[in-house]
């Protein structure tokens, strides 16, 4: 069976280094402008019976039925087989809707190519068995990829006690 | 190497900080295209900071300094000239040649800031050269500590992350973010993840703070009080270690009785922390084994700062957690020849080490080859008790780092002859009469991690050529050799450090290929040969210490600019405040005209509770100056109730790359504007300038 691969965020363990933002960057050689995944400070505010600062992460969720996909008059957006949500950049136009249609405010617009940009879930890294840059990166470990069916499971404990031999101890 | 795609990989060493973290490096066609953590690395695992992952924007900026300039113009005119390695050399050392025959070398001060891993070469030139004067951060960072826990305890104690500690007490430190030396945010990450008691001492609510256990928010700057205040509960319940302190620990009795001055009623008077709070995370440290202290910069950087590394020390002691498996450690060195050796301290003569500015006063620093930058600013200005010609900067930008930076900048703009090595021209190098091109750490070979105390030691590799730019390590090698030095210079620096590998019976090209040495760990070396010090025991009072005339017991120390020590001035300067708040995508001064970064953090940020931003007419976002009796700076203001609204805290290390005029806007933002490098403000031991806490106003610029 093929895969549907999604990428989440455990908000809670996210510091708010900003990490993940420059990995995405360098690996998409992105000028200033296009924040596929983006950072930002939330609270301070009462969690757990006490003042907390907390982040949130903003980046695209590859819907199942993606509302950019829906209103893109030249059906640029596709949603592979796998999950991934993709702009076909040979098609793209540049007309924007799909950047107001998301409801998560996460679509882009390249100004220099004069088409739409999102997170493709750094598609040609997976095809070479890779995690996305972002994933890698992130020193908190709270950016979590995989399959839809368990990812969501793995975030119940920390990726730091699963992914290496030498922290399970 | 591994190769694919057309594309080389190398295995480095980041320094874009102070680095330490595994990168792979990823090259096509002769240009870096990618840098990543490297998986196999035991200190990152892979992950990495946006600064580390932003380096490719530095190597290849536009306005890197990539050849020898020459002032063509006045001072700061902005006016260069293309030069020769060879021309700024011989300008260099002819200069030098004139000044040591007249005013002796110390009258050429050596400098950096916090060094990109060239302190043994610095330090090899300048005590060849016979200047006692090398100015640093150290006197405030990273080597007040070392200096303070060397006389306590011999050994600086580092958290021991591997050894899963069941308490984890965060000190004035931000670590997920910023902090470096022996320390990654992945350590962090671990703690939280094991689910580790978390306590967090900082006047502002972080993240840390507030996933803490106890978050103890302190008036600034009154950390050694808070400190003795725990010591004070852990003594007086009898939490402590028994065995340890009997057997351990030297001067007990007195050190009670100190401790005993500092009842939790008077420690919650000075600190503002609730009694019941200080004792519940006395109680939690000391009951929680094993325990360790995250200990950050914060603490260093006031009147208290040899007394605050001092108490913290005596904590791990006095609760057994000296190194011990999870405690606060010390690492067993790689077996390599140390930066103290390689620097040939040794070499320099007693009488010209007698000659060091201040080095009578602040005998602490004395002993760690550090002078306190005022006393350099000084002898520039007065010249008394002798003049200083030249100043050899590499990177540092003391304009923007150093406490009083109006003096700093008349000091630098008066010395006769200013040399400044850098990556750009910073507000610093535009002062100059030389600049030099530095390498970046991905355009040299060197050992990475090799000052640090975390048992390893990693090759760094160079991996590009950006212009005529040397590593540092080539500067001092070559200088040194044309000063007469030649015997104990090399012909290359990778015979340098062939040197420094030579007792791991290693070389250079053996060491490039390895992932890292490491020095055979040990636990608790105390009980075969005690502890480094003159009793061979933790000196809680510290023999040393009298012997120098200091008080030999730790003591709190009134912050010298506070509404308690100065209420006529707390009167038009109502606020503490906290300088130094840190970003995660800078390092000090550094990054601001990297665009992945700037992006992220375009403005400096001063936090001032909304309740406060209310009765100056503040909102979210605006300009705001903010003014202590030495001048004012701007900053845009962040309303947060994550900070007491007595305190204000502000960002530090800005100024303005984007500002085409030679000044780059050094003043507009730059916090040390408003800092005092008023010797009554310093750590009588160490010298260390109060960069921290002081008073200010604020109000909105109106437009």
């Amino acid at each position: 069976m093929t895969k549907e691969y999604t990428l989440i965020v455990n908000t809670k363990d996210c510091f708010g280094c900003n990490a993940c933002e420059v990995a995405c960057k360098q690996e998409h050689n992105l000028p200033i402008g296009p924040r596929l995944i983006r950072v930002y400070s939330d609270g301070p505010r009462e969690i757990e019976g006490k003042p907390q600062l907390r982040y949130e992460v903003a980046h695209c969720m590859h819907c199942s039925q993606p509302p950019c996909k829906s209103v893109c008059p030249v059906d640029a957006i596709t949603k592979r087989e796998d999950g991934i949500v993709l702009i076909n950049e040979e098609l793209c136009i540049g007309c924007k809707d799909c950047i107001d249609a998301c409801p998560l405010g996460v679509m882009h617009f390249d100004e220099k190519h004069g088409i739409a940009q999102k997170c493709d879930l750094c598609v040609d890294r997976i095809e070479l068995g890779l995690s996305p840059a972002c994933v890698n990166a992130c020193p908190g470990y709270c950016i979590y990829f995989g399959d839809v069916s368990e990812v969501s499971r793995r975030v119940g404990k920390h990726r730091l006690l699963t992914q290496y031999k030498d922290f399970s101890g | 190497m591994i190769e694919s795609n057309g594309e080389q990989i190398i295995r480095s060493n980041c320094r874009g900080c102070h680095g330490g973290c595994g990168v792979l490096v990823h090259i096509k066609d002769g240009r870096i295209t990618k840098l990543e953590g490297d998986p196999e690395c035991p200190t990152n695992h892979g992950t990495m900071c946006g600064k580390g992952l932003a380096y490719l924007q530095l190597v290849y900026h536009p306005d890197r300094v990539t050849y020898p300039l020459k002032s063509a113009g006045k001072k700061g005119e902005g006016k260069w000239q293309r030069i020769s390695w060879d021309e700024a050399l011989d300008t260099i050392v002819n200069k030098y040649k004139e000044i040591i025959p007249k005013h002796g070398p110390e009258a050429i001060v050596i400098g950096q800031g916090t060094s990109r891993d060239y302190a043994g070469f610095l330090y090899r030139f300048a005590n060849l050269l016979g200047t006692p004067n090398v100015i640093t951060a150290g006197h405030m960072c990273y080597i007040s500590r070392l200096g303070a826990t060397l006389i306590t305890c011999g050994f600086m104690p580092i958290c021991d992350y591997n050894g899963h500690p069941n308490c984890v007490m965060v000190w004035g430190s931000n670590i997920v973010w910023t902090h470096t030396d022996e320390y990654k945010a992945e350590n962090m990450s671990r703690v939280l993840a094991e689910g580790a008691k978390l306590i967090v001492i900082d006047p502002r609510l972080t993240y840390l703070a507030g996933r803490a256990d106890i978050w103890l928010q302190l008036r600034p700057g009154t950390d050694t009080a808070l400190a003795l205040g725990m010591a004070n509960v852990i003594i007086s319940e009898g939490l402590y270690d028994k065995g340890f302190v009997e057997k351990y620990t030297y001067g007990w009795d007195k050190f009670v009785e100190r401790v005993k001055e500092y009842p939790l009623d008077k420690v919650e008077r000075i600190t503002w922390v609730p009694a019941e709070k200080i004792r519940d995370a006395a109680r939690l440290y000391a009951e929680t084994k094993p325990a360790c202290i995250q200990w950050g910069v914060a603490i260093e950087q006031t009147i208290n700062c040899t007394d605050s590394n001092r108490i913290l020390t005596d904590l791990m002691a006095i609760t057994g957690n000296l190194d011990i498996p999870g405690g606060n450690v010390f690492f067993t060195p790689p077996p390599v020849r140390t930066i103290g050796e390689f620097g040939m301290h040794q070499e320099l003569s007693v009488e010209q080490r007698k000659k060091q500015l201040g080095g009578d006063t602040y005998k602490l620093a004395q002993i760690v080859a550090l002078v306190t930058p005022k006393m350099v600013w000084d002898a520039i200005l007065t010249s008394k008790p002798y003049p200083v010609k030249a100043i050899q900067l590499h990177g540092t930008n003391p304009v923007i780092t150093r406490a009083n930076a109006s003096e700093v900048y008349q000091a630098l703009s008066q010395v006769d002859f200013l040399v400044v090595s850098d990556f750009f021209l910073t507000p610093t190098a535009e002062l100059a009469d030389i600049v030099l091109p530095a390498a970046t750490w991905l355009e040299l070979n060197y050992i990475g991690s090799y000052y640090m105390r975390s048992g390893y030691i990693f090759p760094r590799k160079k991996i590009v050529q950006i212009g005529e730019c040397w590593p540092e390590h080539k500067m001092f090698n070559e200088l040194g050799k044309r000063l007469g030095q030649e015997q104990h210079w090399f012909d290359t620096v990778e015979d340098g450090l062939n040197y420094i590998l030579e007792p791991a019976s290693l070389t250079w090209e053996q060491f490039k290929d390895m992932p890292y040495v490491r020095g055979d760990m040990e636990y608790r070396k105390y009980e075969k040969k005690g502890f480094s010090t003159p009793t061979k025991k933790v000196e809680l009072y510290s023999t040393i210490f009298e012997e120098w005339g200091y008080d030999p017991l730790p003591r709190y120390r009134e912050i010298p600019e506070s509404p308690v020590s100065k209420p006529e001035v707390a009167r038009e300067y109502p606020y503490i405040l906290t300088a130094g708040a840190r970003s995660p995508v800078f390092f000090h001064s550094e990054h601001r005209m990297i665009p992945w970064l700037r992006e992220i953090h375009p403005d400096p940020v001063v936090e001032i509770h909304p309740r406060t931003a209310e009765k100056h007419g503040i909102k979210e976002g605006d300009w705001v100056f903010i003014e202590s009796p030495r001048g004012r700076i701007k900053q845009r203001a962040k309303l947060t109730t994550g900070i007491d609204p007595r305190v204000v805290a502000a960002e530090h290390g800005w100024w303005f790359p984007e500002v085409q005029t030679p000044d780059h806007g050094w003043d507009e933002s730059n916090i040390n504007i408003i800092t005092d490098n008023n010797p009554e403000g310093y750590d009588v031991a160490m010298g260390s300038t109060n960069l921290r806490v002081l008073l200010c106003k604020i109000y909105p610029v109106e437009e």
